[in-house]
């Protein structure tokens, strides 16, 4: 098919015309008449970075692979095609069709990340469908999503239809499959989300009431009493029966232009059994299941097929944990060796298992590796329940060292709670030592200049971590702590480190409540896309979006939360109880670390699913 | 080692692939199909894979080349349709051959190509009146100056000895465009791509003074041709210096 919805000489004179015209290998398009349901998942940015997400692209192979369903993709379209696009009429389409993404069914977002959320709104009112959920008539689509930042529902509930907590993997084939019914029948929308509501882990923002005390402080989210046969007061996230056999696309997308992830990835397992206190995905993605060698190199195999890609990479949250990553390893490089396909192994421990794993995938150029001590010193390590130590790190960089390395990427965050200047000094101190041990190995003889990066992100508490309740810095605290590293950091160092302003604005959404719909409905109104995207995010902007609303974005940032408060999202359910997050929380306060949950379980409250690593199943 | 030459059309929305992006596709359309590429040594091996001229971006074509290098034998017609396919929409191989050795790349006996050139424009006799002005033009031997890229920058030269023809052909296609053969240079020495063709030769007979700026055109008189733009260019075949149709 070569029919286009935007013209030639549009396309023609906006960057990467190939963004926007599909028709990529194994990519789906179906006839009028194969299908009743017509969805499109959504990414609520660039092709290029939508195109990089293995989720995204799974759930469009699984939705294509029902029965009697058509999936297409829709993209944001860059700024520099939107201002033509909106100039002369053109709206929202979906890549597959060519057609105007507000003639489908439904259209699912997939949300990862806070600072994408008013290019939802966006690309709503570009498909010329109402932005707000109880705008939208009998014949808009629905609107609904899923992703890690759905789970904290209420900053995007005036947007969505409804939310899909959890995996999707068998949630969405439910929803459309209700959905198929309820149209077929000719069922009203309202009658369509009722039952959709009942599927296990779905939140309709619009059958419960919010309710604020006169100070706007949250109290309490409850159904509806005309929903409350359909909306259960706690929407418990969805986890798939069974890890090792879910859906696993056995053809995928190839993209014909350069996007920033382009290779096969393979999820090797799910959740994290570490616990870092700061980290979302390793309390929203619990239970830990692993999925077997065998399935992993079948898969791979029928990838390295179907698309012909050149490199595999592993996916998890840290590679080290796989159980057995020796074996997998060894197995896939049976079938990628021939076929000249590198193996890549991201977030290794360097350990020496690992030095001996890089060594055989030799696909790891020397040039870089990275290690996350995340915090200048051991005291606050303990604090954050990272287990690394300063012996363990210097002994990898040595090995990496001797063994010819001299690029090493050190990551670390500052704003930790609990975070004093001598944590921050630590920063600097430890990348002096890292840099002492190369001059070291490299003594009298000539050595390639050592290539060490120290890069700070800013810490932002997130939903269902046991930091829910932690205060946030503010902008000046941030630029000072960012100065306090600079300044004890040697100038043979490099320093890089992330806009505060982003990270502010990244907190206040993360933990905020229904009343930021209003700040993200307000400051996409002044004009605000693409604010993920440093070149376009306009702090001023989202300031102004914010007093409009009589909130300020530190009323959700600066405010330390107490214990007994209720918090906008304890509606949801993710499985890690809030008793354990609390206890994690004052462990933290005593500098108490948690073991893995590999060695001892902690209690956090996802044995209730009785799956994987909780019931010793780990391969589930 | 086995050399083959592969000519291809990039059609529909392949026309939006960049020719750096096919290679890519041309190397994973191997790897699916089990093809033994030979691969260069060194470092970062890389499969060995020359291609004709780069296309622009939005051009369609049927004369495509690309030169490509396997471990073993294969047979061409077998091979020619693992390649279609594999290959995604939009790029389709239409013959293969075997090299000789010592046969040299695509491109160095290439002089011209032959293009089928679109314009849109408005309807009526105006057509052939310009189609008119473009022969007087090109008959009377004048210099058509303008602006053209190179690797030394944006210089202002005579591109009438590039154009072998221009406006062959006409006839009124799709959506009341109008659509001519032209013959420009093309090759590792001179190059004319269509688009600036089109430029040069609309200015000289619109009576364009092209030493001023697009901003400093006096816009308040209406040229003769207002409304002619180029729309697309599809090439149709690479000719030699004797004007013969390359393989």
């Amino acid at each position: 098919m070569n029919y286009l919805y935007l013209p030639d000489s549009m396309l023609l004179s906006v960057e990467k015309p190939g963004r926007y015209i599909g028709g990529e290998l194994n990519s789906v398009t179906k006839e009028p008449g194969e299908y009743d349901v017509h969805l499109a998942m959504c990414f609520a940015d660039v092709y290029d970075i939508g195109m990089s997400h293995l989720g995204f692209k799974l759930l469009y192979h699984l939705l294509n692979d029902q029965d009697r369903v058509w999936c297409e993709r829709v993209f944001a379209p860059w700024p520099d095609l939107e201002d033509k696009m909106r100039a002369s009429g053109y709206k929202l389409f979906t890549l597959e069709s060519q057609g105007e993404a507000a003639n489908l069914d439904m259209l699912s977002f997939s949300l990862q990340y806070e600072m994408s959320y008013t290019n939802v709104v966006n690309m709503l009112d570009l498909a010329g469908i109402p932005v707000l959920s109880a705008e939208r008539g009998e014949n808009d689509p629905i609107i609904f999503c899923g992703g890690p930042s759905a789970n904290n529902t209420e900053p995007m509930a005036d947007f969505f239809d409804f939310f899909n907590l959890g995996e999707g993997e068998e949630m969405l084939p439910e929803i459309v499959e209700t959905f198929r019914v309820c149209k077929l029948k000719g069922a009203s929308r309202l009658d369509t989300l009722k039952e959709i509501a009942k599927i296990s882990g779905v939140y309709v923002p619009a059958f419960y009431d919010c309710v604020f005390d006169e100070n706007g402080t949250f109290v309490s989210l409850k159904p509806k009493k005309e929903f409350i046969d359909v909306a259960p007061e706690r929407i418990r996230k969805r986890v798939v029966s069974n890890f090792e056999n879910s859906y696993l696309p056995e053809k995928m997308i190839v993209p014909n232009i350069e996007v920033v992830h382009d290779r096969i990835m393979l999820e090797i397992f799910r959740g994290c059994t570490r616990g870092c206190r700061f980290c979302q995905a390793g309390f929203i993605y619990r239970p830990v299941r692993e999925r077997s060698p065998e399935r992993l190199v079948e898969i791979a195999g029928k990838l390295l097929d179907s698309t012909g890609y050149e490199e595999i990479s592993m996916l998890s949250l840290s590679t080290s944990d796989y159980t057995r990553l020796g074996e997998l390893t060894d197995k896939l490089l049976e079938i990628t060796v021939p076929k000249r396909v590198s193996l890549a192994l991201p977030s290794l421990r360097l350990d020496s298992f690992s030095f001996e794993l890089m060594e055989k995938v030799s696909a790891v150029r020397k040039s870089g590796l990275t290690f996350a001590p995340e915090a200048g010193t051991q005291r606050l390590r303990d604090i954050i329940n990272k287990g690394v130590n300063e012996t363990d790190l210097l002994r990898s960089c040595r090995t990496a060292f001797e063994g010819g390395w001299s690029t090493v990427k050190l990551y670390f965050m500052l704003g930790l709670p609990f975070e004093t200047d001598d944590d921050l000094i630590g920063i600097a101190e430890l990348a002096h030592k890292v840099l002492a041990l190369y001059d070291e190995i490299h003594a009298g003889r000539k050595a390639r200049r050592p290539n060490i990066t120290v890069s700070v992100s800013t810490f932002v508490p997130k939903p269902f971590t046991p930091f829910q309740w932690a205060p946030q810095i503010p902008v000046p605290e941030i630029i000072r702590r960012q100065n306090v590293i600079k300044q004890h950091l040697s100038r043979r160092v490099s320093f890089s480190w992330h806009d505060p302003e982003t990270s502010v604005l990244e907190g206040a959404i993360s933990r905020g409540d229904r009343r930021i719909g209003k700040v993200i409905y307000d400051v996409w109104k002044a004009g605000a896309r693409y604010d993920a995207w440093q070149e376009y995010l306009d702090y001023g902007r989202w300031m102004e979006a914010f007093a409009k609303n009589g909130l300020h974005a530190e009323d959700f940032n600066r405010r330390e939360r107490s214990l007994e408060e209720a918090l906008p999202w304890d509606h949801v359910d993710v499985g890690v109880t809030k008793a354990f997050l609390k206890r994690e929380l004052d462990r933290a306060r005593q500098g108490i670390v948690t073991p893995n949950c590999a060695e001892k379980c902690a209690g956090c409250g996802v044995t209730s699913y009785g799956r994987g690593i909780c019931v010793g199943k780990i391969q589930d | 080692m086995v050399k083959y030459r592969i000519r291809f059309c990039k059609t529909g929305r392949a026309k939006y692939v960049s020719h750096l992006d096919l290679l890519k596709v041309f190397t994973r359309c191997a790897r699916r199909t089990g093809l033994d590429l030979e691969y260069s040594q060194g470092f970062n091996p890389h499969a060995e894979m020359v291609f004709s001229a780069p296309l622009p971006l939005g051009m369609t074509s049927e004369a495509e080349y690309v030169d490509i290098d396997l471990t073993g034998e294969r047979d061409t017609e077998e091979l020619l349709e693992v390649l279609i396919k594999s290959l995604p929409s939009g790029i389709v191989p239409v013959k293969i051959r075997k090299l000789e050795p010592g046969e040299g790349s695509v491109m160095k006996p290439v002089r011209y190509a032959a293009y089928r050139i679109s314009v849109s424009c408005p309807e009526g006799e105006v057509r052939e009146i310009f189609l008119d002005a473009v022969g007087r033009c090109l008959e009377s031997g004048e210099a058509v100056m303008t602006a053209k890229k190179s690797k030394s920058g944006v210089k202002v030269v005579d591109i009438r000895p590039m154009i072998l023809s221009f406006g062959s052909d006409p006839a009124v296609c799709e959506g009341g465009q109008l659509s001519f053969g032209a013959v420009l240079a093309c090759g590792n020495e001179v190059n004319l791509r269509p688009e600036v063709a089109f430029r040069g030769i609309f200015d000289k007979i619109s009576g364009v003074d092209i030493s001023k700026s697009a901003d400093e055109q006096d816009e308040s008189v209406p040229g003769p041709f207002s409304g002619f733009e180029f729309v697309s260019a599809h090439k149709l075949v690479f000719l030699d210096s004797e004007k013969n149709e390359l393989w």
